[in-house]
């Protein structure tokens, strides 16, 4: 059943999902309807479908919070912080399980005693006996009894329907295999032990740390013998177990050894399936309701009664069977002229069938090798041009250019759709975020409304996995350091609550996060005191920075671990890890701050890592790339303009001196010999401001897969990796952060 | 040549897909839908033998389909399971009065499943194939 089984996490996944949303608007507005209805639709169907599964502790989760959520929806307890904190930590803890369930098939060893603790956190005292009583248990102080498995329960009571046994609680002290008790041996001298679990007492260490003279095992075990008997057998070690009476209800007792029809509730079994299904149809003629209603009712009975007969070998006339319907006692009488046969109880085991299936999941590795082979396809098809150029003007050369047209068109669509395949929406990044900000709010007591745009926007699966991590570290600190405590807000002229905004949109072929707040600000006057008193500038560097550059310094490695930032009403710890990973995935940080106001963060990322925009450009007759998420534009500048002193270069763009820098020099290569009245220069945005590059010429810009470099040019620092033009060329992809 | 057609109406998923493989296993045609409406729709466009259905469903839910399903013509006389996790009496008379032929407590035993669909398609019980 292991199809059913992943069908069953998927959709788990998006219950809770939709039960975190639903109890987020819930928490907002406490009396929206739609939301408690959501909660506890998701909390419900989450009980019938993981009830299809041996996994007790998550079906009774669940069914905690669905009875939680039904007092709320019946208005007989409030909404309260409190609550939505113990329903958020149920939510989370179903995630881990289901995460688990993923990964391993299974739940934890320590899933009943976690679903203990939260179903007694959720519902209060009377709801979690409640639900030890629904599960049939008197099991005081040995909450794992109300847990067992299904195998475990048929296990145990083969001594009877109702059965009171000795529960043993044992967790051997670590260092006993040197003091001499063996608890296996202990376990060998329990009468009429009928459950022995053996499981770790805390998390296993990897196997490496693994001391295997500790004992870190727990043992839990049902002996049917009584609780003297079992004491007298752990005399040794009194300190070390827990030995008590629990009494196991019938319906505790296992549902295995009970003939199938049991499970159903036959008001009046009369030894099979069938003769209570037609004495349930005789029933249904003597309930209540209108004449309509009554009449439809007996049609469908006499069509039920009809198959049924027919199902035992009795075929009927539809006719008598219908005129017998005219009220209970009729049909009662109708059965029982001929006795209803015995069936064959039970069908043939339901075998594999093929399950219905709307979303694929494809390995990730697939995906790759596809990516590659369109990536390679693209660069065959490129070589085509220049054969075609050289086959001259004949009509075979007409009919060779038509039909590299038609392939290039193909190849292009056949790329898209490939890069399509990727795409998922960002709002799989965006979805932890309303719980994050509700979360950390709390625990600052500030108010903050978060809005979120754009979560439609698509991106490539590996960028979304490098924007996950950033994102939060942005929202984290805007909550932390960026909206003030509503006090100093009012104090400071602004609404108590503080506003983040969380943007995503699409823009020159990449994808751009926007994380604004309006909070504090960034004083750049205190980040130049702050770069100064942690010795990274001058105090004359420092004076000399623009307003922008002061602010940008959050992003200076060293500079913004500092704890003292956090005073500055600036942004904390770990700015510069943001920069990292966004720029290792070719992409850039920018940050812009008004003191007072609010500060807004924005990360570019390109649509994909399997596929990167590059401008082409030439350097001593070479060619190079550079990836198009790193530039800010491209322009000629006259001599004239380019100052310099001694070697180092500069030049004046909207009123800043941005810093010049040649290609050819940063690739060891000679200077251009050439006399121009202008140099071509791109410029690079690296996170510190922009760098003009000076290169020879600007080619195409042109989308290429990126192939890391191999072999000897390994070692080779200041490349990203080659990669090949369409038509065939090669280049050489530049690592710039590296090279400068 | 094709089983009798069944009419799964249940929110879950996972439960759906149960039901399908337990049934289709068993020789069963199997349809699904995910509300009471759309479970009338596909009623109404292909008209099963069988319909089986969850309580609990946002929309429409089971009992409201059940009574729409009872005052419909041509499917007024569909046997009908109701299938629920609440396994107390009154709810089973609830699903009675909307016009249920049976009653089944969530989670279904597979066996048993079949073996109710059986009976209520006319199948002989434990036997191969339709009659």
């Amino acid at each position: 059943m292991s199809d059913l089984f992943d069908q069953f996490v998927v959709e788990a996944q998006e219950l809770l999902e939709m039960a975190g949303a639903a109890l987020l608007a819930l928490e907002r507005d406490p009396a929206d309807r739609a939301s408690v209805d959501e909660l506890f639709r998701a909390f419900h169907t989450l009980k019938g479908a993981s009830g299809l599964f041996d996994m007790a502790p998550f079906t009774r989760l669940v069914h905690a919070g669905e009875d939680t959520l039904s007092l709320l929806r019946d208005g007989r307890i409030a909404m309260m912080p409190d609550l939505a904190d113990r329903l958020f930590r149920a939510l989370d803890q179903c995630a881990r399980w289901v995460a688990a369930l993923e990964a391993g098939g299974a739940l934890p060893a320590d899933a009943a005693d976690a679903a203990e603790t939260l179903v007694r956190g959720l519902s209060g005292r009377a709801a979690a006996e409640g639900a030890a009583a629904a599960a049939g248990g008197q099991a005081d102080g040995f909450p794992w009894v109300t847990t067992l498995t299904g195998e475990e329960r048929a296990a145990v009571g083969e001594g009877g329907p109702t059965a009171t046994l000795t529960a043993i609680d044992y967790t051997p002290d670590p260092e006993c295999f040197f003091t001499g008790d063996d608890p296996l041996a202990l376990f060998r001298r329990v009468p009429d032990l009928r459950l022995l679990r053996i499981e770790p007492a805390e998390p296993l260490p990897p196997l490496a740390q693994m001391d295997p003279y500790r004992c870190i095992l727990r043992f839990r075990a049902l002996s049917g013998a009584a609780v003297e008997a079992v004491t007298h057998a752990f005399r040794s070690v009194p300190d070390q177990v827990r030995i008590g009476s629990v009494t196991l209800a019938p319906a505790m007792v296992p549902p295995l050894p009970v003939p199938p029809s049991a499970t159903l509730l036959l008001p009046a079994p009369q030894g099979s399936l069938a003769a209570a299904m037609l004495a349930e149809q005789a029933r249904i003629l003597d309930l209540p309701g209108s004449t309509a209603e009554c009449q439809s009712r007996r049609a469908a009975v006499a069509r039920a009664v009809a198959a049924i007969l027919t199902a035992l070998g009795r075929p009927t006339d539809r006719g008598a069977v219908a005129g017998a319907c005219g009220d209970a006692a009729a049909l009662r009488r109708f059965l029982a002229e001929g006795p209803v046969e015995k069936p064959v109880v039970a069908g043939p085991p339901p075998a594999a069938a093929s399950l219905p299936r709307r979303a694929l999941r494809v390995e990730p590795e697939r995906m790759d090798a596809l990516m590659a082979l369109v990536g390679e396809l693209s660069v065959v098809k490129g070589q085509l041009g220049p054969l075609v150029g050289r086959a001259g003007d004949g009509e075979l050369a007409r009919d060779m250019k038509a039909f590299s047209a038609r392939l290039d068109a193909l190849v292009g669509d056949l790329r898209h759709a490939a890069l399509r395949l990727r795409l998922l929406p960002l709002a799989r990044v965006f979805d932890p975020l309303p719980r994050l900000v509700r979360d950390t709010a709390r625990r600052l007591d500030k108010t903050v409304e978060l809005v979120l745009e754009g979560a439609e926007t698509e991106a490539d699966k590996d960028i979304l996995d490098v924007l996950g991590e950033p994102l939060l570290h942005l929202v984290r600190n805007a909550l932390d350091h960026g909206i003030e405590a509503p006090e100093r807000r009012t104090a400071a002229g602004k609404l108590p609550g503080g506003t983040l905004l969380v943007r995503a949109f699409q823009d020159k072929g990449g994808v751009v996060v926007e994380v604004s707040d309006d909070g504090a600000g960034i004083d750049p006057a205190a980040m130049r005191r702050a770069a100064v008193a942690k010795g990274l500038l001058e105090p004359e560097a420092a004076a000399a920075l623009a307003d922008a550059d002061a602010v940008r310094l959050v992003f200076a490695p060293g500079f913004s671990t500092a704890a003292a930032v956090s005073d500055l009403s600036g942004r904390g710890v770990g700015m510069d890890a943001v920069r990292a990973a966004v720029e290792r995935a070719g992409g850039r940080v920018e940050i812009a701050s008004a003191p007072g106001r609010g500060t807004r963060v924005r990360l570019s990322l390109p649509l994909t890592l399997s596929i990167t925009r590059v401008v082409a450009v030439e350097a001593a007759g070479s060619l190079y790339g550079i990836p198009v998420a790193l530039v800010g534009g491209v322009q000629r500048v006259a001599r004239a303009e380019i100052r310099a002193v001694k070697r180092a270069e500069s030049i004046v763009l909207r009123d800043r001196v941005v810093p010049l820098v040649r290609l050819r020099r940063l690739l060891g290569q000679p200077d251009d010999e050439r006399q121009r009245a202008a140099d071509c220069v791109v410029l690079v945005e690296l996170g510190d401001g922009p760098v003009a590059v000076a290169v020879d010429d600007v080619g195409e810009r042109a989308d290429v897969v990126l192939r890391p470099m191999t072999g000897v040019l390994r070692g080779l620092r200041g490349y990203a990796g080659t990669a090949v033009l369409g038509d065939g060329r090669l280049i050489l992809v530049l690592d710039l952060r590296e090279l400068l | 040549m094709s089983g009798p057609r069944v009419l799964v109406v249940d929110d879950a998923v996972t439960v759906r897909a149960f039901s399908r493989r337990v049934l289709e296993a068993d020789g069963f045609v199997v349809d699904e839908a995910v509300n009471g409406i759309e479970g009338l729709e596909r009623a109404m466009a292909v008209p099963p033998d069988l319909v089986i259905v969850d309580v609990n469903m946002r929309k429409m839910d089971g009992y409201t389909m059940l009574r729409v399903l009872r005052r419909d013509p041509a499917l007024r006389d569909v046997p009908a399971i109701m299938i629920s996790t609440e396994s107390k009496d009154s709810d089973r008379e609830q699903a009675l009065l909307a016009g249920a032929n049976w009653y089944i407590v969530k989670p279904p035993r597979p066996e048993m499943l079949v073996e109710a669909a059986r009976l209520l398609t006319g199948r002989p019980p434990g036997g191969e194939g339709a009659p």
